[in-house]
């Protein structure tokens, strides 16, 4: 699954370490993300959605090999 | 969406402080550097009749336990950070650890006998716990490092 955390992190202009506050997680589990070494959970994928005010699909796409 | 058996995040320093002395004592205990301590203990099974007394050497306990205890407690501190990801590090080192302990212990029933077999048995006990220690710590720092870079 890939995601566009990066690019959101980046119009909304906070570090990392901002957002992972605001979801509560450690800023290694958004690095992970960022990095697409980590799928986050429905509840993470949620809370981050929430944080950037828009709709889940529009952050997280599914890839062919999923 | 961490595990609920975790032990609270300050057992890891106290299970540090443990590991390093006894770490250090279970090293020269391999290296036949012992002490004797006689002791009187309460035996279950092992010795003639079973549930009794007996009067034995008790440096291999002495050396044991305080390492088994600290090994778990810095296997299974909860990180000061815990979420779901570092649960994800933790199972996947679990994992690796318990195929690396049996890939070893597989190797050492092939070719290792007699009273080697018996050391090697000993630290048997504790590789498990070793091994998932040093992966998990391995990639948290791996992870920290990386994270160095990034804003």
């Amino acid at each position: 699954m890939k995601n566009s955390i990066r690019i959101e992190r980046a119009i909304k202009n906070i570090t990392q370490d901002e957002l992972a506050r605001l979801v509560g997680v450690s800023r290694q589990t958004i690095n992970a993300m960022e990095s697409g070494k980590y799928v986050p959970s429905t509840v993470l994928s949620m809370k981050i959605a929430r944080v950037f005010d828009k709709k889940i699909e529009d952050i997280f796409t599914l890839e062919e090999t999923d | 969406m961490e595990s609920k058996f975790l032990l609270p995040n300050r057992c890891k320093t106290i299970g540090w402080a443990l590991l390093v002395p006894s770490f250090i004592l279970g090293i020269l205990y391999l290296c036949n550097i012992r002490f004797e301590i006689e002791a009187p203990v309460f035996s279950t099974w092992g010795y003639n009749d079973i549930f009794t007394f007996v009067h034995k050497d008790i440096y291999n306990e002495i050396v044991a336990i305080p390492l088994l205890i600290s090994l778990m407690l810095v296997t299974f501190a909860r990180e000061k950070n815990e979420d779901e990801y570092i649960s994800k590090i933790r199972l996947d080192s679990l994992v690796w650890a318990i195929y690396i302990n049996y890939a070893l212990l597989l190797l050492g029933i092939l070719f290792v006998f007699q009273g080697a077999f018996y050391t090697l048995m000993i630290c048997n006990l504790f590789t498990v716990l070793i091994l998932f220690t040093i992966r998990f710590n391995f990639i948290l720092y791996i992870n920290k490092r990386q994270m160095r870079n990034e804003k």
